[in-house]
């Protein structure tokens, strides 16, 4: 779509301000049903938008990105607007700066709609943990989006923007796009800077983008990634990407076995029947630790969320609570501002690291965190990807699973192995059972983020 | 039966910095329990020998030169106006005992 898009904007068959004014229609039209955006920049994405024509006009040259909308989820900061992460904590908050992907899109020439719903500082799997309300899957609006980008993939689902960024720490891009029947690339860890973007778990969370298209999803990596100097996680990585046209790639039986809805799995099937004719080969693999991949996920993750979430104190930024002293303030700001599942993830994180349960649980988890990035290592020696589907049952109604946090985290069971070895992952859609979306993830080694995109690309096409 | 008690809850909290309410002392040591008895199956994995994954980071992180920033200074501005509470150009706090 952005290479049509680009084509039509050069070739002056459209403008930059119709474009956008095309998406901010559509926008207008939907999004009081589906809430995907918390906030729209109308007046903004228009100046800029006039601003292209006025270069077009002129005859200079265009940048791919150059024009086209986009939507961030609420998590990412752009300097003067508001960035609430979803929480009443930073209702009112005003951003001081850019992140830097944002800087980085700003240069490139895209244009920015707005800011998209997700769930709370991006802990949960539906967005119905945003405190301003849930999203509502565009396929079906009595069902949820996914999550934590909810936003982010409803609103490309339906045609609000053609590209849109999120955040994956345990499978927040991957789930929502295979719930919304969207592309949703996490790339590795340390490949996108995290700098401005509201952190959650320190050593998982990675933005990443939504589309139409792998080749989309592809063109707003290559514009976002790169070696940032205010992120020491970050790297700059120098890929060789071969040309070849036949791929191998590794399905874990046993670990697929684990209450994966028979429908899912016979989608993914389908599509392997589809690809094995087109250059695509299956092997068997085993990821003997998968099974404790979630378990060592939710003792990591409360433990880092609860050191990031002690900045929220009302102190400098955001809803500070009425107190007779500071400390009191703290604690009537927190409770105040934060809602259900944040504070159950801040208390389990207190719990595993404090005296006495640190070995028990801290300590073992990134010990099983070893063993589960050994695993995938292990079978990238004979395999070129991985295939996972992007969730164990098909987009829920809303309220299923709110009443069992247990629930909604097993939701989580084959994408969170995946942050936990730090791998990039790209949902991609494989069709749908009942009307419903259907995902189906591909894993890449570890800084192979153009191979993997490559090999994606090619098994979009073969499914077609 | 739980591993987790009111008790525990409260403490908890207390450390998080974060006020509980009845409601909520009453909910979660089930909620949390749930969780708590499916993390405990990590104790069943084949550890052996397997260091702990510390950190993802690369090896060659620079430290910036030690000079003033322009950038920085730019933005106090904008970080002063996200004060909740301010006096001249100063954060305003409540003090930090008494009280109540």
């Amino acid at each position: 779509m952005i290479h049509d898009l680009h084509k039509k904007l050069i070739s002056k068959e459209l403008s930059a301000r119709e474009l956008t004014d095309s998406h901010l229609g559509t926008i207008a039209g939907k999004d009081l049903a589906i809430h995907a955006f918390l906030e729209v920049y109308e007046d903004d994405a228009r100046r800029h938008a006039d601003r292209i024509d006025a270069k077009i006009a002129k005859g200079e040259s265009l940048g791919v990105l150059e024009g086209i909308p986009i939507a961030l989820k609420d998590n990412i900061l752009v300097e003067g607007k508001r960035t609430t992460a979803a929480s009443k904590i930073l209702e009112k908050y005003i951003a001081s700066y850019d992140a830097s992907v944002v800087s980085k899109l700003k240069t490139a020439g895209a244009i920015i709609l707005g800011k998209t719903n997700l769930d709370e500082f991006a802990m949960g799997g539906s967005t119905e943990n945003s405190a301003f309300g849930p999203t509502k899957n565009p396929h079906d609006l009595e069902r949820v989006p996914g999550g934590s980008s909810g936003g982010s993939a409803a609103a490309v689902a339906a045609g609000m923007a053609p590209v849109a960024l999120g955040s994956d720490t345990g499978g927040s891009i991957r789930q929502p796009a295979g719930f919304c029947g969207v592309v949703g690339f996490k790339p590795s860890y340390g490949r996108v800077s995290r700098s401005g973007l509201i952190a959650m778990a320190s050593s998982f969370d990675q933005i990443g983008p939504f589309a139409t298209s792998v080749e989309d999803a592809e063109i707003v990596f290559r514009a976002i990634e790169g070696k940032d100097s205010l992120d020491q996680t970050s790297t700059d990585i120098k890929e060789e990407v071969s040309d070849k046209k036949e791929f191998v790639i590794g399905v874990p039986e046993d670990f697929l076995k684990a209450g994966l809805d028979t429908r899912i799995r016979g989608a993914m099937e389908e599509a392997f029947k589809k690809a094995g004719s087109k250059g695509f080969r299956f092997e068997p693999i085993a990821l003997p630790n998968a099974e404790y991949a979630l378990a060592c996920y939710y003792i990591i993750v409360p433990a880092e969320v609860s050191s990031n979430l002690s900045r929220f104190d009302g102190v400098r930024y955001g809803v500070r609570g009425d107190a007779a002293n500071l400390f009191e303030g703290y604690k009537k700001t927190r409770a105040a501002g934060l809602g259900s599942e944040v504070k159950r993830r801040i208390a389990l994180g207190a719990y595993v690291l404090s005296h006495g349960y640190y070995d028990a649980f801290y300590l073992t988890a990134q010990k099983v965190r070893t063993l589960v990035t050994g695993d995938f290592e292990k079978a990238f020696e004979k395999v070129d990807a991985i295939a996972l589907p992007s969730s164990p049952a098909l987009p829920f109604k809303f309220g299923e699973k709110l009443n069992d946090p247990l629930a909604m985290y097993l939701e989580d069971i084959y994408t969170v192995p995946v942050n936990l070895a730090g791998l990039p992952g790209i949902t991609l859609p494989i069709g749908k059972v009942e009307n419903l979306p259907v995902g189906m993830q591909l894993i890449g080694k570890r800084f192979a983020d153009y191979a993997l995109l490559r090999t994606a690309g090619a098994f979009e096409e073969a499914i077609a | 039966m739980g591993m987790i008690t009111p008790e525990d809850v409260k403490r908890l909290f207390e450390l998080a910095k974060i006020e509980v309410t009845e409601e909520e002392l009453a909910r979660f040591p089930k909620e949390i329990d749930a969780i708590l008895e499916y993390i405990r199956k990590l104790q069943s994995a084949p550890l052996g020998e397997v260091s702990p994954t510390i950190s993802f980071a690369p090896e060659d992180r620079a430290l910036r030169v030690d000079a003033n920033s322009v950038e920085n200074a730019k933005r106090t501005d904008a970080l002063r106006d996200a004060f909740p509470e301010s006096f001249e150009h100063y954060l305003k706090v409540k003090k930090v005992f008494g009280g109540e």
